[in-house]
């Protein structure tokens, strides 16, 4: 028989544990209760249309190249260079991201940014904010490579650059680190890893630009390519707290969600179409509550080469996309309007067209020349920018031509900058203004 | 290069508590006196925190696994403090129970966290009154049917979220990690077997030393 004193200790533990649980779940539910409610999305300014003072490209042919200003953003060569991403910093300068290296996921791969002053039309030199080096000793973690970031201007005015780090694997293996600036990206606080998965924190990945909601917290678009391959949205408070996400897609075939906010209700998500059953068509799929609740994706009208686009609201409610508008190429990059909410799409602009024959099948020495040529358009070094060039661009079938993973923003001026990579060896700058938009669309 | 926040504290202590608990498990540490394991427990606790490089063992682990869920931290905090002390007592009951509610659970979110279907489980872990009122019942479930150890590691886990123990702000992630499923599975799986296999030879596991 067990001893008075021993049976005392076992029912003190006893109720230790249950008091344990009531402190416990009592502060839990506490923390439910003030969580914080689902909120309407804010919909972007709805200010400045027309002809900006800031010698925006208005001409159609302005558009196709981006004229004799030196609209490259990147300079450096022989390198991997991709995934670019803008976000408008204070007295209308426009800062671009992007990652570049030896080879894409190769160790040394740095994500890089540079500065547009629109008036002058250059950028500044680029510089490095952030490596694996100096991210795994912000976030404490072993970090393998870094990939893809997109900036984001949170509602307390901070500059917020998320970006893709991986410890484990490929791609598939991804997940978010976070970092802050306060001066428009002149100097960074510690980056901070961001939790979103909870088998290991395995395969969240970014690309398409974050939207805000009414109370300040932000949505940020995020895909899975692990097992799945679909699209999130992020619910973010402070800028690295995630505090709800809802999915946008499920299965193996949506990648890289850009979201298109029509009112505080409604939104147009469009995604990559990464699945094997053709028409190759980028998928969509809408809310209209906020963003709680999505409907199926299906194929919108537009093609898609499983390739990145991005996209924004205009201030009438029309909406632009940029995208590789082809089902099997990257060698077309357009710009398209929906006036229907995206039901209908027209062509506005060819950004880049190399899908004509005389683009084709070329030869070591006629690629060569043709992308000297094109690069001493906007760049006094055409035969370096070949170099690079035809260092990333050479497969089996031969030769190619890609313009890819577009970012567009519309500045508070009321102009449009896009980048986009420049077969996989720059980051390339196009800009247009309002009037050149309007006149495009009628 | 800025200096750990709390949550890096934090997750790098409890790999490096889980690096400690990996060697004191292992078969010739085991014979060793109870002072010199808890000697070679300190050690490798500090060496694991020590950058080699540019970084500590534990932060190269954490790299790959993460930080450690608080059901992980139980259970091998109490098999260490075991090997060491001789206390707590083995409750076989209340263990089972605790993996019997981890494996559920891992069947439960991760096919689907991971992409099988639309709905998501893992999003209930951001302040779902169900997740956490439900979490709440089956603690004190467990409670009143003296599986103290799945009550505590429900609580403590809870606990934790409540006061963002790691970078994590999800209540799955306090709760269980794929280590723990894992071993819950993987442990349970061949319990079962012994079973089935006493059972075929017609007596059950823990009945062949029994005196009779």
């Amino acid at each position: 028989m067990e001893r008075p004193e021993l049976s005392r200790t076992r029912a003190a533990r006893r109720y230790a544990v249950l008091g344990l649980v009531l402190v416990a779940f009592g502060a839990g539910l506490a923390k439910v209760a003030r969580r914080a409610p689902p909120m309407p999305f804010r919909v972007p300014a709805t200010a400045v249309t027309g002809l900006s003072n800031s010698g925006a490209l208005d001409s159609p042919a302005a558009i196709v190249e981006a004229g004799p200003r030196g609209n490259f953003v990147s300079h450096r060569k022989l390198v991997h260079t991709h995934a670019a991403s803008l976000v408008e910093l204070s007295g209308g300068m426009v800062r671009a991201f992007w990652y570049a290296g030896t080879d894409e996921g190769t160790q040394d791969v740095t994500i890089q940014t540079a500065v547009l002053d629109p008036r002058s039309g250059r950028w500044s030199a680029e510089r490095m904010v952030a490596s694996r080096e100096t991210t795994q000793r912000d976030v404490f973690r072993y970090v393998k490579k870094v990939g893809n970031p997109v900036a984001a201007r949170a509602a307390d005015g901070a500059l917020w650059l998320y970006y893709v780090t991986v410890s484990l694997g490929g791609w598939g293996g991804s997940s978010i680190t976070a970092m802050s600036s306060r001066d428009d990206g002149n100097t960074w606080g510690q980056a901070r890893r961001i939790i979103t998965s909870p088998f290991l924190n395995l395969s969240t990945l970014v690309k398409g630009p974050p939207i805000a909601f009414a109370d300040g917290t932000m949505g940020l678009p995020v895909h899975h390519e692990f097992i799945g391959k679909f699209g999130e949205l992020l619910r973010i408070d402070a800028g690295e707290s995630v505090i709800d996400k809802t999915r946008l897609s499920s299965g193996r075939v949506g990648l890289q969600p850009v979201v298109l906010v029509e009112d505080a209700r409604r939104a147009l998500v469009l995604m990559r179409y990464a699945g094997k059953t053709r028409p190759n068509r980028v998928l969509s799929t809408t809310t209209a509550d906020g963003g709680l609740t999505w409907t199926a994706p299906v194929k919108s009208a537009l093609a898609n080469s499983n390739s990145a686009l991005t996209g924004l609201v205009l201030p009438d409610g029309r909406m632009l996309v940029a995208l590789n508008n082809t089902e099997d190429k990257r060698d077309v990059l357009s710009l398209v309007i929906s006036g229907d909410g995206g039901a209908t799409w027209k062509t506005v602009g060819m950004v880049e067209d190399k899908s004509g024959a005389e683009w084709q099948g070329m030869d070591d020495a006629h690629y060569a020349a043709a992308i000297e040529t094109l690069a001493r358009a906007t760049d006094s070094d055409g035969a370096g920018f070949a170099e690079s060039v035809k260092r990333q661009m050479h497969s089996p079938k031969g030769w190619s031509f890609e313009f890819s993973y577009p970012s567009l923003i519309r500045t508070s001026g009321g102009d449009f900058h896009l980048v986009y990579t420049w077969n996989e060896a720059f980051i390339k700058h196009v800009q247009f203004s309002q009037a050149w938009l309007d006149q495009r669309s009628k | 290069m800025s200096g750990p926040t709390f949550t890096d504290l934090t997750g790098l202590a409890g790999v490096a508590l889980a690096l400690g608990a990996t060697v004191l498990a292992l078969p010739g540490v085991r014979r060793l006196t109870r002072p010199r394991r808890g000697a070679l427990l300190g050690a490798v606790v500090i060496l694991a925190l020590i950058p080699i490089g540019t970084l500590p063992v534990a932060a190269a682990v954490r790299g790959v696994f993460g930080d450690l869920s608080i059901t992980t931290l139980v259970l091998l905090g109490s098999a260490m403090l075991r090997g060491l002390t001789g206390w707590p007592p083995v409750n076989d009951r209340a263990r089972v129970a605790l993996l019997g509610f981890v494996a559920v659970a891992a069947l439960a979110l991760y096919p689907m966290a991971l992409g099988v279907g639309f709905f998501d489980p893992y999003r209930s872990g951001y302040g779902s009154p169900w997740l956490v009122g439900g979490l709440l019942a089956v603690a004190l479930a467990a409670w009143f049917g003296r599986l103290e150890l799945a009550a505590t590691c429900l609580a403590l886990a809870t606990l934790a979220w409540t006061l963002r123990w790691y970078e994590s702000t999800n209540l799955w992630d306090y709760l269980l990690d794929p280590l723990v499923a894992g071993y819950a599975l993987g442990s349970l799986a061949v319990r079962g077997m012994k079973r089935a296999l006493g059972a075929f030879r017609g007596t059950a596991p823990g009945e062949i030393a029994a005196p009779r």
